[in-house]
């Protein structure tokens, strides 16, 4: 059974004042899974990740979450992984010392805790930049070490928002099977925020699409591959998977013309 | 060291072509000593009365240090209180400004009735004018957190304390530093107008009181001297809450970090 937790979005709503930022969304996500949503800018899609991670309070509707036994659960501490699509790092603190941030605030020993950082950054392919500030990364470095954070409690459910923006080709596709493999050896539930059609179809169980502004949820397209690596990318599937996304995406363009 | 060179230099020069117009000045116009001095007469009266006036400095330097650390502790908690609490801040701070309004000279004697002649009353004297730079400048900076760091620790459940202490407080530190910075001057304005009204007589008397003693006599080279130690007072604490604050800003903050 998997550790990461299952969702169950119903009818969540979420308003900034007048501004509506999400409009009804109901999304059903088993313990486990790999979600991934693209959709317009500005359609609600990290409005959604704050609702799930508890960060911002639903004007309706209702979020709840249950472990892959079927038991009800309320998210503590470490449970939940947030990498924001600005980095959000701490200026004052090295590279290290933010990504053991989270295992600092709940007590884990100065030692251990830095050991679980640097490992991270390890899979992270940031080595060698521990001990420097912030300010010295570039972008894509910056996202990498937030992406380090987020995942340095083992959380069972990774929310993560835009995190390969910034990346070069490379240094992605690395990252991307990086966070696969991540993932699925802890089990965690992952929803994935992106722009990038190939990559949400590569790595996802299903992908969502969220249509238009505010966007409108639309039921999740299945993936399946037959693997999800290079070879994956070639296949036909991929192909045609690729396209119904793209199709999905481009009815949402029309509709807000 | 090229660099300290270049900055301190024209200060120095613009000083130096001060004085020496001050020294020809008074020799020209064969000004009174008790008008006013020349720098030479008041260099040779301080280098003769040096041990008074370095007990005196060294009072002074006492009731400011002290009265600014003091300022800057009880500053930054009540800054930290107010910062974390909307209606806290909306009951205190207005009374805190209206509190600043005060003139210092005016609450100088209730310090006496209460403290007594002495140090402890300059000192407190130095703390009252230094607190409010330094409160101010802690409110500033926790009600300028970024929203989005502290969603990181909301994530994380973290406690109150522990968002402080590892959030609001380093993020209000580069503008309680200037706060200090400010409040570092003010606190020897604070303890020799203090000492004016509560300093003690004697051979330890502070620089406040030498300065008054010294104009009752019309020793106006004394007053002069007495006066240009309580500015060295001032610059040198300046000075070093100046170069504490670059060593806690110097890895991240952009006023202190040096492109190499
Ligand atoms: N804190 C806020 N206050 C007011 N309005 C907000 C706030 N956060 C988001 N919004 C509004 O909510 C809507 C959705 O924003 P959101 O950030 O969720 O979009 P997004 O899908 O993540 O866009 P992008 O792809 O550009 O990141 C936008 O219209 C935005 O202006
Ligand atoms: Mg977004």
């Amino acid at each position: 059974m998997p550790r990461g937790l299952g969702i169950r979005a119903k009818n969540a709503c979420v308003c900034f004042g007048d501004v509506v930022a999400l409009r009804h969304a109901s999304l059903t996500i088993l313990p486990g899974e790999f979600i991934s949503i693209v959709g317009d800018s500005g359609g609600g899609k990290t409005t959604l990740l704050r609702a799930i991670g508890g960060l911002r309070a639903l004007s309706s509707g209702s979020i709840e979450f249950h472990s892959a036994s079927g038991a009800n659960w309320i998210p503590g501490p470490r449970d939940i992984g947030f990498c924001f699509q600005e980095g959000r790092l701490l200026p004052w603190r090295s590279v290290l010392a933010n990504v053991a941030l989270p295992l600092e605030l709940e007590g884990v020993a100065s030692g251990e805790r830095l050991d679980a950082a640097r490992a991270m950054l390890e899979r992270m392919r940031m080595g060698g930049v521990e001990r420097r500030m912030p300010s010295q990364l570039s972008g894509g470095m910056r996202m990498r070490v937030a992406m380090a954070r987020a995942l340095v409690t083992r959380p069972r459910v990774l929310l993560l928002d835009e995190p390969f923006g910034s990346l070069d080709e490379v240094t992605r596709l690395a990252l991307e099977d990086e966070l696969l493999s991540l993932v699925r050896e802890s089990g965690a539930t992952a929803i994935l925020v992106t722009h990038a059609i190939g990559e949400a179809v590569v790595l996802s169980d299903r992908v969502a699409v969220l249509r238009g502004r505010p966007g409108s949820l639309q039921p999740a397209i299945p993936i399946s591959l037959p693997s999800r690596d290079d070879e994956g990318r070639l296949s036909v599937e991929f192909a045609s998977l690729c396209a119904i996304v793209q199709h999905e995406l481009r009815g949402s363009q029309e509709s807000s013309v | 060291m090229k660099r300290t060179l270049t900055t301190m230099l024209p200060p120095v020069l613009v000083l130096v072509a001060l004085l020496t117009a001050w020294q020809i000045g008074v020799q020209v116009w064969n000004l009174p000593r008790y008008l006013l001095p020349s720098p030479w007469l008041i260099l040779c009266s301080a280098w003769q009365e040096q041990s008074r006036l370095l007990a005196g400095m060294l009072q002074t330097a006492m009731a400011a240090v002290g009265g600014f650390g003091l300022a800057v502790f009880i500053g930054v908690v009540t800054g930290s209180l107010l910062g974390a609490s909307q209606r806290l801040q909306k009951g205190f701070y207005p009374i805190a400004l209206l509190l600043q309004m005060v003139p210092l000279v005016a609450i100088a004697p209730l310090l006496v009735i209460w403290l007594g002649y002495g140090l402890r009353s300059t000192m407190a004297a130095a703390c009252i004018v230094a607190i409010f730079p330094v409160l101010a400048s802690t409110l500033d900076g926790m009600r300028g957190t970024d929203p989005g760091l502290r969603e990181i620790f909301a994530i994380h459940h973290a406690g109150r304390l522990a968002r402080w202490w590892k959030l609001e407080l380093p993020g209000s530190l580069p503008s309680i530093v200037t706060g200090c910075r400010v409040a570092a001057g003010l606190a020897v304005i604070g303890a020799v107008v203090g000492e004016f009204v509560s300093g003690y007589a004697g051979d330890q008397a502070p620089l406040g009181i030498v300065i008054v003693s010294s104009m009752r006599e019309a020793r106006t080279d004394l007053v002069f001297a007495a006066v240009g130690l309580s500015a060295c007072v001032g610059f040198l604490l300046f000075g070093i809450v100046s170069g504490l604050g670059w060593l806690l800003l110097r890895r991240w903050h952009a006023s202190a970090v040096q492109e190499n």
